[in-house]
C-alpha cells in the first residue's frame, strides 16, 4: 500500500483546502439560501461530484483521492455539518448513481449533482428501522410502469434542500436482502413530502429532516439498480461513506490539534507554557496518536475500495477509528483549553460535530458486528488434533 | 519571403458575456478561480430567489433594450438575438476602450463580426414560410386519401390499401385544423416587412457601424471553429496595410436550435463535458459567448489609450485533406503554422510562457498539437503552461479564438498565470515542454517581455497560431530586431486574376456567359414549380408576410453530378447544400480551360467566398424537423376532435408523406454539407489546396468583400495565391417571399437605369476567380485575365436600407486612392444596378460625385449583369468581376438587356456617362491599359468599389 498521495492530489488538497478557509468562512448558516450559495461556491471548485466520471462534469476520483479532498475540506472549515453535506452528498447519492446507474440515468442527474445545480440525499433510515436496515417499513409497489411508494424516513441529511432523493424500499416485505430496491426520486414528485428541518447538537451546517412518501408515484425508469437489489447499492454505498466521509473528521481532528499546540505553546501558567506540563503534552501526544492511527486506517480503507475490496472490513474499522479519535480528541482538546475550552468556540463545537460520527453511517456497535461476523466469531471452530 | 518586421497590433477593448461571466472583470475572475473539475457544463450566474441557479443555461435571460442604441421598437422583433447581443458587446468593448464619451473618429473604423450556423430570425422566417406547405398539405390529405406520387413498391412502409371511401366529414376539418395548425405556430412565426434585413449575420457588423456611426468596411464571416481567429487575422492584416485605423472584431456562438449541437454530435465530436487536452471522454460541449476587441496599431496608441496586450504576430494554415471535414492531426503542418507566427511576430518561440490552446480536446489532435509547439519551446528556461478556456466556458466555437485570446490578454496585462482543470491521463506527458497550473500564479518576469501563445485550429482543417505580448509602457530594449516600424510596402500592389469559372442561368463557364451578354437576352423567367408552389406561395396583388408578388427569376441548375475526377460519393454530393455543389463545379473550371493545376499552387493560399454564412440546407434541414414535430401533433387538433382516432392518425400520416420525411439533421456528414464555410473548405479538400477556407457576408456585397479579403491577404504575403468570388442561389421561395414583404423585388424583369426599373428579379449563380500577386503570376508565367488595381470599402453607418450617396462616395475613393489613378482613366462601370429608381439614382449621382467633371476623353460606359441574371446576391459582385473580365478579353462593352428609356432622372451627362444596349466595341486607352471599376453595395449600407485595369498583355 503507498503510504502517500500523488503529487496532483497534494496540489488539489492545498486547493480545496485555500478555498475553504477563505470562502467557508464564519458560523454555520442552515438557512437553505446561505447553504445554497455555499453548495454552488465548493461545486464550482469540483467538489460536489468530485468522484464522478470526467465525462459527467466530475473529476474522476477515486476513493483515496476523494478521501484525501473530504480531508482538507474538513481541515479548512470549521462549518463540519457544511462538509458532512457535501460529503454526504457525494458518497451517498452521486457515487451509487456512478456505479449502479443507467446510462441514461447518469446522463440525466450527474451533470447537475456535480456542477451544483441538484443537491442529493440518501433515505434510508426510518423512524423504527435505523441499524435494522434490511427491515425497513417504506413499501413500493409496483403497479403498471411506475412504482407507489409509501412510507417515512428519519434523520435524513439534506433532506430540506434536496432536488434529487435516492430512497430504500421495501419491494419485497420478508425478503431480506433480496427484498430491498432503490428509487431515484425527484423533490417536488406528488406525494414526496419533506418535515421540519431537526435541530441536533452538532453538524449546525447540515440541514437535516424527516421525508414522508404518500403513494409517491416513481416510473420504473427510476430504479437505481436492479429491482431488489437495494441493499446491495446500499452497502456498496456505506463502504464508501465509511471511508471517505469520515476523511471530514480527519481534516477536523488535524484543524483542532493544530490550534490545540498553538494554545498549548501560548498558554502560561505559573510563568511557564503549559505545553510544558507532561499532563498537558501527554495529552496532546495522545491526541496526535489517535489521529495519526485512523487516518492510517482510513486511508487502508480507502486503498482498499480503490483495489475493489468489498467485505468492508477496513472501512468498518476505519469508521470506528475515526469516529472514536475524533470524539476523544475533541475531549482532549476541550480539557486542555480549561474554562475557554466549555465556552462556545472551535473544540467545544468540533465535539459537537463529532458526537454524532458514532451513530450515523451505521452506529459503531454496528460495525463492530460486521467485523466479527466477517471473522466468524460466532463460529464454534475445534482444534485440529494433533497440531 | 524576407519581409520587415511587422508591426504589432494593440488591443485597446475588450468585452466578454459568457452564461457565467457577465464582463471582463467576471471572465477573469471565471478563468483565475481555481477547480479540480470542468466547468463548462457549470450552471449560469443567475439565481432564482431560492437562491437555486437559473434555467437555461446559456445567455437567454440577457436582455437588452434596444431603445437604448436608438434602433426603433419596431425593428426589434425582426433582429437577431445574436445582433442584440452583439451589439451589447460592442458597447462594453468601445466603453472599455474609452470611446463611450469620446468622439469616434469613424472614417476608417471596421467592424468584423464572426457567427457560424444560422440565427434564430433565419431559423423562425424559414419557418413561416415551410409551415403553409404543411397547411397546405394537411387541407390536401384531407380531401383526398390518396398520397401522391408513392409507388408502394418503392417504400414498403406505406400502406398502399388507403381506404378510397374516406370520410367526407374530413375534407372539412382537415381545411379547419389546418387553420388552426397555423394559428398554434403563429406566436413563433410572426413577422415583419423587416425580417429579409434583421436575419442576415451582415446586418450585424452594419448596424453596429450605425450605432457607433462607424464608417469603414463592415462583413461578417465564418470559418467553423476557427470563425474568430481568421477574423482577428483578417483585422491585424487589414491594420497592418493601411486600410483601416482600428478595428472592432466580435465574435459569437449561440445555441439557436438543436441543429449545430446535433450535428457536431452526429460527427462524434461532442462528450458531456468539454474538458480540454484530451482527458477521458474525448470531446466538446457546445457552448454561448460573444465577446469582442478594439483593435489598432501600436503607432496610433495615444496616451489615453489603455492597451490590454499586444498582438505580435499571427499566422494562418490549412491542413489540405479530401473527404469529409475533420481536424488537422498534423504535426507539421502545426509547426509550419506556428514558425509562420513567430517570424511574422519576430520573437523567438522559446520567450513564450503561456499557451492558450483551443483545439477539440481530441487526443491525436491535442498530441499533434503539443508535439509540435514542444519542438519549438525546447530552448525555453521554464515550461510553458497550458491553458484553455474550454474547462471554463465549454466549446464557444465561432468565439473560441477570441475567448483564448482575451484571456491571455488578460493574463499579459496582470502578470498573472492562469491554471487550467486538467483531469488524471490528460496530456502532456510528464518531460514535455509544458506544464499545467493548479491555480493562478504570479508570471515571473525575465529578460523580455511576457508573451503568451493562442493556438488553435478548426474541423475544416483550419490551424491558427497567434503570439501575443505584454505592454510595457516604456519601450523595452529590442532584442535581436530592427527599430519597428509600420510596413505598408505591399498597399496598392496590384493582383492578377489568373483563372476564373463561373455558373448562372443557362450558361456554365465563363465562354457561356459572355455568349448570353452578347446577345442581349436576358435570363430572367417565371420560375419553376419545384422552386415557387404558386398555389400556396404566389399572389400578385399581395404585398403579405407569406407570399410573393412576382414569380420572375433567373434559376441556374445544380450540378447533378460532381466535377469529373473528384471522389464524392453520390451520397456525400446530395447531402452537400446546392451552394457547395454549384461552387465546387465552379472551382474545378478555375483548374481546365488555361488556368493552373490546383498541384501547381504553392505556398500558403486563401479561399475566400461570399455567400450568406447560413446556407439554405441548413434552414431547410431545420424546418423540416421543427414541422415535423408539428405534423406529430396534427391527431391532437382541436377541429379534428369529432373524427375517430383511427382517422386523425390516418390523416397527420398522409400530411406527412405528402410533405415529406425530413432528411436527417444528425447524420454524421449533415455539418458538411450545410456549413457556409464548408463551401471553401470542400474546395480547400477536394483540390488538395493549403488554403485558408472561410466563407465572408457583406448582403449583397459579399462577393467583393470576399475579394477584398483575398486582395488583402496576398498583399500582406499571408497567401501566396487565393481564390475569391461568390456564390448565392437567390431563386428561393423564401427569400422570394422575405423580399417580397419588403416591396424590393420587380414585378417583372429587372431593369436597372430604365425608367420602368421596380426592383430586383432573383438570379441564382457563382463566379471564383484565382488570384496572385501580379509579380508572381508573372513570374510564374501565369496567363493573365485582369489586374486588380484598387478596393474600397465603406459602410454607410445611416440607413440599413436606404442607399447613401455620400458612402458610396466613399468607397470610391478610397478604391482610387489604392490604385493610385484617377477616375478619369476609368472606361467601364460595372455598376450595382439595384434596379429600383431610387437605388439607380443614387448610385448615379455618388458616381457623378467621383467620375463627374474631369478631363473624361470619352464618356464613361456604365452596365450592370444584373438585367441577364437577375440580383445574384452575395454573388452578385463576383458576377460584375466576371462581366468587367470579359469585356476587357473581348475588348467589348458589354450591352445591357431590357433596356428602353433610360430614366431621366439619371443625370447622365453629368459625368458623362452612356448606358448601352448594344455591345460597343472598347477602344485602346492610348498609353494606358483599358480601365473598369466595378461597385457593390449591399443591404446594411455595406459599399464596395474595385478598379480593374487589363493586363498589357492581354490575352494570350
Amino acid at each position: 500500500m503507498k503510504l502517500d498521495l500523488e503529487p496532483e492530489t497534494h496540489q488539489m488538497r492545498d486547493l480545496v483546502r485555500d478555498f475553504a478557509r477563505s470562502k467557508l468562512t464564519g458560523p454555520a448558516d442552515p438557512r437553505p439560501e446561505q447553504f445554497r450559495a455555499r453548495w454552488r461556491a465548493a461545486a464550482d471548485l469540483g467538489l460536489a461530484g468530485c468522484c464522478a466520471p470526467v465525462e459527467h462534469g466530475g473529476s474522476g476520483m477515486g476513493a483515496a483521492e476523494t478521501a484525501g479532498v473530504l480531508e482538507a475540506l474538513g481541515e479548512g472549515t470549521g462549518d463540519t455539518g457544511f462538509a458532512f453535506s457535501v460529503a454526504a452528498h457525494l458518497l451517498a447519492c452521486v457515487t451509487p448513481l456512478v456505479h449502479f446507474g443507467s446510462d441514461e440515468q447518469k446522463q440525466r442527474w450527474l451533470p447537475g449533482l456535480c456542477s451544483g445545480e441538484l443537491i442529493a440525499a440518501h433515505a434510508v433510515t426510518e423512524p423504527e428501522a435505523g441499524s435494522d436496515a434490511m427491515h425497513l417499513r417504506t413499501r413500493a409497489e409496483r403497479v403498471g410502469d411506475h412504482y407507489l411508494i409509501t412510507g417515512a424516513k428519519a434523520f435524513i441529511t439534506n433532506a430540506p434542500v434536496a432536488d434529487v432523493f435516492i430512497v430504500q424500499a421495501a419491494t419485497e416485505p420478508g425478503g431480506g436482502v433480496f427484498g430491498l430496491t432503490t428509487f431515484l426520486v425527484e423533490a417536488g414528485t406528488p406525494g414526496l413530502g419533506v418535515g421540519r428541518p431537526e435541530s441536533k447538537v452538532g453538524l449546525h451546517g447540515s440541514p437535516m429532516a424527516e421525508i414522508h412518501l404518500d403513494g409517491c408515484e416513481v416510473p420504473v425508469g427510476q430504479v437505481l439498480g436492479v429491482p431488489g437489489g437495494g441493499a446491495s447499492v446500499f452497502t456498496a454505498s456505506m463502504h464508501w461513506e465509511r471511508t471517505c466521509l469520515f476523511a471530514v473528521y480527519l481534516g477536523a481532528m488535524k484543524r483542532v490539534i493544530d490550534s490545540t499546540i498553538t494554545h498549548v505553546r501560548q498558554r502560561e501558567q505559573f510563568g511557564t507554557p503549559i505545553g510544558a506540563f507532561q499532563a498537558v503534552s501527554h495529552r496532546v501526544v495522545d491526541m496526535l496518536l489517535r489521529y495519526e492511527g485512523a487516518r492510517l486506517l482510513l486511508y487502508k480503507a480507502a486503498h482498499d475500495l480503490d483495489q475493489g475490496a468489498v467485505d468492508g472490513v477496513s472501512a468498518a474499522l476505519a469508521k470506528i477509528a475515526v469516529s472514536e479519535a475524533a470524539v476523544q480528541v475533541g475531549l482532549d482538546a476541550i480539557q486542555l483549553r480549561g474554562a475557554q475550552g466549555v465556552m462556545h468556540g472551535e473544540a467545544e463545537q468540533m465535539l459537537r460535530d463529532c458526537l454524532p460520527a458514532r451513530i450515523f453511517s451505521g452506529s459503531n456497535e454496528i460495525q463492530r458486528n460486521n467485523v466479527a461476523r466477517a471473522l466468524r466469531l460466532d463460529r464454534l471452530e475445534r482444534p485440529e488434533r494433533g497440531a | 519571403m524576407d519581409l520587415p518586421p511587422s508591426e504589432p497590433v494593440a488591443i485597446v477593448g475588450m468585452s466578454a458575456l459568457y452564461p457565467r461571466a457577465r464582463g471582463v472583470e467576471a471572465f477573469w475572475d471565471l478563468v483565475t478561480a481555481p477547480r479540480l473539475r470542468c466547468a463548462c457544463t457549470d450552471p449560469p450566474a443567475g439565481e432564482d430567489p431560492a437562491g437555486r441557479p437559473a434555467v437555461p443555461h446559456g445567455l437567454l435571460d440577457i436582455e437588452i433594450d434596444v431603445a437604448t442604441f436608438k434602433i426603433p421598437p419596431a425593428q426589434s422583433a425582426s433582429m437577431t438575438r445574436m445582433q442584440k447581443l452583439m451589439l451589447e458587446a460592442s458597447r462594453q468593448a468601445m466603453s472599455d476602450a474609452g470611446l463611450a464619451d469620446r468622439p469616434v473618429r469613424g472614417e476608417r473604423f471596421d467592424v468584423i463580426v464572426g457567427v457560424c450556423g444560422g440565427l434564430d430570425r433565419q431559423y423562425l422566417n424559414a419557418l413561416r414560410v415551410e409551415a403553409q406547405r404543411l397547411a397546405r398539405d394537411l387541407r390536401s390529405a384531407g380531401q383526398d386519401g390518396r398520397d401522391p406520387d408513392i409507388d408502394p413498391d418503392i417504400d414498403p412502409d406505406i400502406d398502399p390499401d388507403i381506404d378510397p371511401d374516406i370520410d367526407p366529414d374530413i375534407g372539412p376539418a382537415a381545411g379547419v385544423a389546418a387553420a388552426e395548425l397555423l394559428e398554434l405556430l403563429e406566436p413563433r412565426l410572426a413577422g415583419s416587412p423587416h425580417d429579409r434585413v434583421g436575419e442576415m449575420a451582415s446586418t450585424i457588423p452594419a448596424r453596429i457601424a450605425s450605432v457607433f456611426k462607424l464608417r469603414g468596411r463592415t462583413l461578417a464571416l465564418e470559418a467553423a471553429d476557427g470563425t474568430s481567429l481568421v477574423a482577428l487575422a483578417h483585422a491585424v492584416g487589414s491594420l497592418r496595410r493601411g486600410d483601416s485605423d482600428t478595428v472592432l472584431v466580435v465574435a459569437g456562438q449561440l445555441r439557436e436550435s438543436g441543429l449545430l449541437a446535433g450535428a457536431l454530435d452526429a460527427k462524434g465530436l461532442t462528450s458531456a463535458c468539454g474538458h480540454p487536452f484530451a482527458g477521458p471522454g474525448e470531446g466538446f460541449t457546445l457552448a454561448e459567448g460573444v465577446s469582442a476587441v478594439l483593435l489598432k496599431r501600436l503607432s496610433d496608441v495615444a496616451e489615453d489609450d489603455r492597451v490590454h496586450a499586444l498582438i505580435r504576430g499571427c499566422a494562418l494554415g490549412q491542413d489540405p485533406r479530401p473527404g469529409t471535414f475533420r481536424y488537422s492531426v498534423s504535426v507539421e503542418h502545426r509547426r509550419e503554422v506556428a514558425e509562420l507566427a513567430y517570424r511574422d511576430a519576430d520573437v523567438p518561440a522559446d520567450s513564450i510562457g503561456l499557451v492558450e490552446c483551443f483545439g477539440s480536446g481530441f487526443r491525436a489532435e491535442t498530441q499533434a498539437e503539443l508535439t509540435a509547439l514542444s519542438g519549438l519551446y525546447t530552448g525555453s528556461p521554464t515550461k510553458a503552461v497550458l491553458g484553455s478556456v474550454r474547462d471554463r466556458l465549454g466549446h464557444t466555437f465561432a468565439n473560441a479564438g477570441l475567448a483564448s485570446v482575451i484571456k491571455a490578454a488578460l493574463a499579459l496585462h496582470r502578470g498573472t498565470l492562469p491554471p487550467v482543470w486538467s483531469p488524471a491521463g490528460a496530456l502532456p506527458a510528464p518531460g514535455s515542454a509544458f506544464r499545467f497550473l493548479a491555480s493562478a500564479q504570479r508570471w515571473e518576469r525575465s529578460a523580455s517581455p511576457r508573451r503568451a501563445a493562442v493556438s488553435g485550429a478548426s474541423l475544416t482543417g483550419m490551424l491558427a497560431h497567434f503570439v501575443l505580448e505584454e505592454h510595457q509602457a516604456v519601450p523595452v530594449p529590442p532584442e535581436r530586431r530592427p527599430v519597428r516600424r509600420p510596413v505598408r510596402v505591399r498597399e496598392g500592389e496590384p493582383v492578377a486574376v489568373i483563372s476564373w469559372g463561373a455558373h448562372f442561368a443557362g450558361a456554365s463557364g465563363p465562354a457561356a456567359v459572355w455568349d448570353v451578354f452578347r446577345s442581349g437576352r436576358d435570363r430572367i423567367g417565371p420560375l419553376p414549380t419545384r422552386i415557387l408552389d404558386r398555389e400556396i406561395y404566389f399572389d400578385p396583388s399581395a404585398l403579405s408576410l407569406i407570399h410573393t408578388y412576382t414569380d420572375q427569376g433567373s434559376p441556374a441548375p445544380v450540378p447533378a453530378v460532381p466535377p469529373p475526377g473528384l471522389p464524392i460519393t453520390p451520397r456525400r454530393w446530395t447531402a452537400m447544400d446546392a451552394a457547395q455543389r454549384v461552387a465546387l463545379t465552379v472551382a474545378a473550371q478555375l483548374f481546365t480551360g488555361g488556368g493552373p493545376p490546383p498541384d501547381a499552387l504553392h505556398g500558403p493560399g486563401l479561399i475566400a467566398i461570399g455567400s450568406s454564412l447560413s446556407l439554405g440546407r441548413e434552414r431547410a434541414l431545420n424546418s423540416a424537423a421543427e414541422l415535423d414535430l408539428a405534423a406529430r401533433a396534427i391527431p391532437a387538433l382541436d377541429a379534428l376532435a369529432h373524427l375517430d382516432g383511427e382517422d386523425r392518425r390516418g390523416l397527420a400520416a398522409r400530411t406527412r408523406r405528402r410533405f415529406g420525411a425530413p432528411e436527417d439533421p444528425g447524420a454524421p456528414g449533415a455539418l458538411d454539407g450545410w456549413l457556409a464555410s464548408g463551401t471553401a473548405a470542400v474546395i480547400a479538400g477536394e483540390f488538395r489546396l493549403a488554403a485558408v477556407p472561410v466563407a465572408v457576408e457583406a448582403a449583397c456585397a459579399s462577393s467583393l468583400a470576399a475579394l477584398d479579403l483575398a486582395v488583402g491577404a496576398l498583399r500582406s504575403g499571408t497567401a501566396r495565391y487565393a481564390i475569391a468570388g461568390g456564390v448565392e442561389l437567390a431563386c428561393n421561395v423564401r427569400d422570394l417571399i422575405l423580399c417580397s414583404s419588403l416591396g424590393l423585388l420587380s414585378h417583372s424583369k429587372i431593369t436597372p437605369f430604365d425608367e420602368a426599373a421596380d426592383g430586383f428579379s432573383p438570379g441564382d449563380g457563382c463566379a471564383l476567380f484565382l488570384l496572385k500577386r501580379h509579380s508572381d503570376a508573372l513570374e510564374d508565367g501565369d496567363r493573365i485575365l485582369g489586374v486588380i488595381r484598387g478596393v474600397g470599402g465603406s459602410n454607410d453607418a445611416h440607413s440599413l436600407i436606404a442607399p447613401d450617396r455620400g458612402g458610396q462616395a466613399r468607397a470610391m475613393r478610397q478604391a482610387f486612392g489604392d490604385a493610385g489613378f484617377g477616375p478619369d482613366t476609368v472606361d467601364y462601370l460595372e455598376a450595382h444596378g439595384t434596379g429600383t429608381r431610387v437605388g439607380d439614382r443614387v448610385e448615379l449621382s455618388a458616381v457623378t460625385d467621383v467620375y463627374g467633371g474631369g478631363e473624361r476623353r470619352r464618356p464613361l460606359q456604365v452596365g450592370s449583369a444584373k438585367s441577364f441574371f437577375g440580383h445574384t446576391f452575395a454573388a452578385a459582385g463576383a458576377a460584375g468581376l466576371l462581366r468587367v473580365l470579359l469585356a476587357l478579353q473581348a475588348r467589348t462593352f458589354p450591352p445591357n438587356a431590357n433596356l428602353r428609356t433610360i430614366s431621366p432622372e439619371l443625370d447622365l451627362d453629368a459625368i458623362p456617362a452612356f448606358i448601352d444596349r448594344r455591345p460597343a466595341p472598347w477602344p485602346a486607352g492610348g498609353t494606358r491599359p483599358r480601365r473598369a471599376a466595378l461597385s457593390s453595395f449591399g443591404t446594411g449600407g455595406i459599399n464596395y468599389h474595385v478598379l480593374i485595369e487589363e493586363h498589357p498583355d492581354g490575352v494570350s
